[in-house]
């Protein structure tokens, strides 16, 4: 049979492109198919778990992940006594949320302290809203915290005290974006910037619930 | 007689001159700003050294009249894990700066001695292992500052 093209005209001498043309459609439909060539983020749907956990908030109260469905959640692992990489990683958080705007109303920046002897609650409260309005502070106990950090893979250690009892914290400095419906989507490191970040949280904020 | 009396006088004003105004410091500090955090945490003080000498000079320490203590640190990631080491000096080489930024050097200011505010500007002396010490003004931001 002659080749043709779609509308069916005969193609004749052009039927070498027939099968690039071809070629091009399927890639184009695996691409729909494969939305993830559309992030900028590193990708780990599927690959970590639901957001679930218990802690302590910073009005003092017990906090679940459940607690937080219905937004997007930017979770952070840090300290308070961190004065150079916890607040630039929040100070980052906060412009990205400035640049989305009213959207940056339907997201949460989740800030988990991993030094509960020093981060009592009214502390993380001072602390986040120094960040922005839509921070919330958690902390736990020592399993909670285990159990969390776990979980996502994350590193932690408390550093030995100096002379006079202050001490660091050793963390991993990595965003975890969680979408509506409680499930890992994105990973955010510091080598990422925040237009990355800011269009994959457009692009996430646009999924029906 | 009177010749030397002369070449005493001047050599004594040359020297009480030479003694009353320093060389100019070949250094230089610019940007230099403090992120305030709420309470008794420690904050973290940014700037450039600009060093427009033949010389490379070290920062050996840095004191303030607003703060306890203040330490050299830098902020390291190995292995995706964050960690600060301090520092004993910094060096500032010839004819270029050395530049304290978010994620990088920075100034770890602890115990403040004074109610500070967003606006307020805060005197820290630089000192130098050379001796010289170089006081600046450092401006205070908000926690969410973004450089």
């Amino acid at each position: 049979m002659e080749p043709t093209n779609l509308s069916g005209r005969s193609l004749g001498r052009r039927s070498g492109i027939a099968p690039l043309a071809l070629l091009c459609l399927a890639l184009i439909a695996c691409d729909a198919q494969h939305p993830s060539q559309r992030w900028q983020l590193s990708n780990v749907s599927g690959h970590l778990p639901d957001l679930n956990f218990t802690l302590s908030g910073d009005r003092g109260k017990p906090v679940s992940g459940s607690d937080l469905r219905g937004k997007v959640i930017l979770l952070y692992f840090g300290y308070t006594h961190c004065p150079d990489v916890c607040p630039l990683a929040l100070t980052h958080l906060h412009v990205v949320m400035q640049r989305l705007g009213a959207q940056a109303d339907e997201l949460r920046i989740a800030f988990v302290s991993l030094d509960p002897a020093r981060d009592t609650p009214a502390l993380l409260e001072q602390y986040t809203q120094a960040f922005d309005a839509r921070a919330i502070g958690l902390t736990g106990t020592e399993q909670q915290l285990s159990d969390l950090a776990k979980a996502y893979r994350v590193a932690f250690s408390r550093q030995p005290a100096n002379a006079d009892g202050s001490y660091e914290v050793n963390h991993s400095s990595a965003v975890f974006v969680f979408d509506r419906l409680g499930h890992a989507r994105l990973i955010s490191t510091s080598a990422d910037n925040m237009d990355a970040l800011t269009h994959d949280l457009q692009l996430l904020l646009e999924e029906s619930e | 007689m009177k010749r030397h009396w002369l070449v005493g006088l001047c050599l004594a004003l040359l020297t009480s001159t030479a003694l009353a105004a320093p060389a100019q410091s070949s250094l230089r500090v610019e940007q230099a700003w403090i992120r305030l955090l709420p309470g008794d945490l420690p904050s973290a003080a940014y700037l450039e050294i600009h060093n427009d000498g033949d010389q490379p000079r070290r920062l050996i320490s840095a004191s303030s009249a607003s703060f306890n203590q203040i330490m050299l640190h830098q902020s390291l990631r190995t292995s995706g894990t964050q960690h600060m080491r301090e520092l004993q000096s910094v060096e500032i080489p010839a004819h270029s700066q050395a530049r304290f930024e978010p994620g990088g050097y920075h100034l770890m200011l602890m115990g403040r001695q004074q109610s500070l505010k967003v606006g307020d500007s805060v005197a820290v002396l630089l000192h130098f292992a050379d001796g010289e010490s170089l006081s600046s003004l450092f401006q205070v931001r908000a926690a969410n500052s973004a450089p």
